[in-house]
């Protein structure tokens, strides 16, 4: 019951945040004259992301609040965390290997547009996102449901049982 | 057995870390890949605390992970947010000018928009407005990844499961 209460919350947070993405370009679409509104949630994000225009996706004529590989990092965890009952078990690899598997794609794509081998593009600067943020689910959901009965739900439950018990 | 140690000392290892990173210009574009730099200082953070741990301690655990981290986000995100204020103050645009003018001499393949981007920055005036926004949105965004970067920090440190002793066997007779 408890784990399935911490998923039930992980996936609603991932959710909120992947649609809070689109909030930007929503309103900069929406606006008439001087941007400013959207301008402010475009800065919310500038912390976590570059934001340039020509490596972010679109929606209409703006581009949406962070560039195409960190969407295609959030878009893959998201997906990840609503597959993850469908994800096998076994660990085979150690978590630090599994680290390693997950960011080389965007490793490679990075250090290939360097050196001018390949140039990146949208596509594969999604694909090689979407690869770690899925990769990713696998190692931190676990952890993070663990943690999350452990110091939220647990407590609540005993103080529950406790309530319940005085009555 | 002991307790735990304080979480306080190690976060704010990892938020000073997590601060400079995020101050420094051209070491905060590492914070474009994902806010690698706000997570690194998350991971930091476990490393110090793990660090304090005894053999006759009680293990840490991932929700303990989890508040180092996000403790070293809000201290990161305060510290940092004063040290960009205060460099801007001290320092005015010196070494975003020095940047772009190393960038621009050295012809390196930097897109346009980056080069703008800090010219953007650097025009930006300083008001209270401007400092309380970033404050907030820096509160909201490093804590949520230096929880993420103190998880990740748990996956590669997590204590090892100690082999327990077979029991003895029974004596005959």
């Amino acid at each position: 019951m408890r784990q399935s209460t911490a998923y039930r919350l992980i996936l609603f947070s991932v959710l909120v945040w992947c649609f809070l993405l689109f909030i930007p370009p929503i309103i900069a679409n929406l606006e008439q004259q001087d941007h400013s509104i959207s301008k402010s949630f475009y800065k919310v994000y500038s912390p976590i992301c570059h934001q340039y225009e020509s490596r972010s996706f679109h929606l209409g004529a703006f581009k949406l609040g962070v560039c195409a590989r960190c969407f295609g990092i959030y878009i893959g965890f998201l997906l990840g965390v609503g597959f993850i009952p469908f994800f096998p078990k076994k660990q085979i690899f150690s978590d630090v290997l599994q680290w390693l598997i997950a960011i080389s794609p965007i490793l490679i794509d990075i250090t290939l547009d360097g050196f001018n081998i390949h140039r990146s593009t949208l596509l594969s600067r999604s694909i090689t996102g979407g690869w770690f943020g899925l990769f990713s689910v696998k190692i931190i959901i676990p952890i993070l449901l663990d943690a999350i009965n452990e110091k939220f739900l647990s407590k609540n439950l005993i103080q529950g049982a406790h309530n319940v018990s005085k009555t | 057995m002991y307790q735990k140690p304080d979480k306080i000392i190690p976060a704010l290892y990892g938020g000073v870390i997590m601060a400079l990173i995020s101050a420094i210009p051209f070491l905060n574009f590492i914070n474009c890949l994902c806010c690698a730099g706000v997570m690194l200082g998350g991971l930091i953070a476990v490393y110090f605390y793990k660090n304090n741990f005894t053999p006759g301690t009680v293990q840490y655990t991932s929700g303990d992970c989890m508040a180092v981290g996000a403790m070293a986000g809000v201290f990161g995100a305060v510290i940092g947010t004063f040290l960009s204020v205060a460099s801007l103050a001290l320092f005015g645009n010196i070494m975003g000018e020095f940047l772009i003018q190393m960038f621009r001499d050295m012809n390196l393949d930097i897109p346009e928009e980056a080069l703008d981007a800090i010219e953007q920055s650097m025009s930006a005036g300083l008001t209270f407005f401007s400092f309380f926004i970033q404050l907030v949105s820096s509160l909201f965004i490093d804590t949520i990844f230096g929880l993420l970067g103190g998880l990740i920090g748990y996956s590669i440190y997590k204590p090892k499961t100690t082999m327990m002793p077979p029991p003895p066997m029974p004596q005959p007779g």
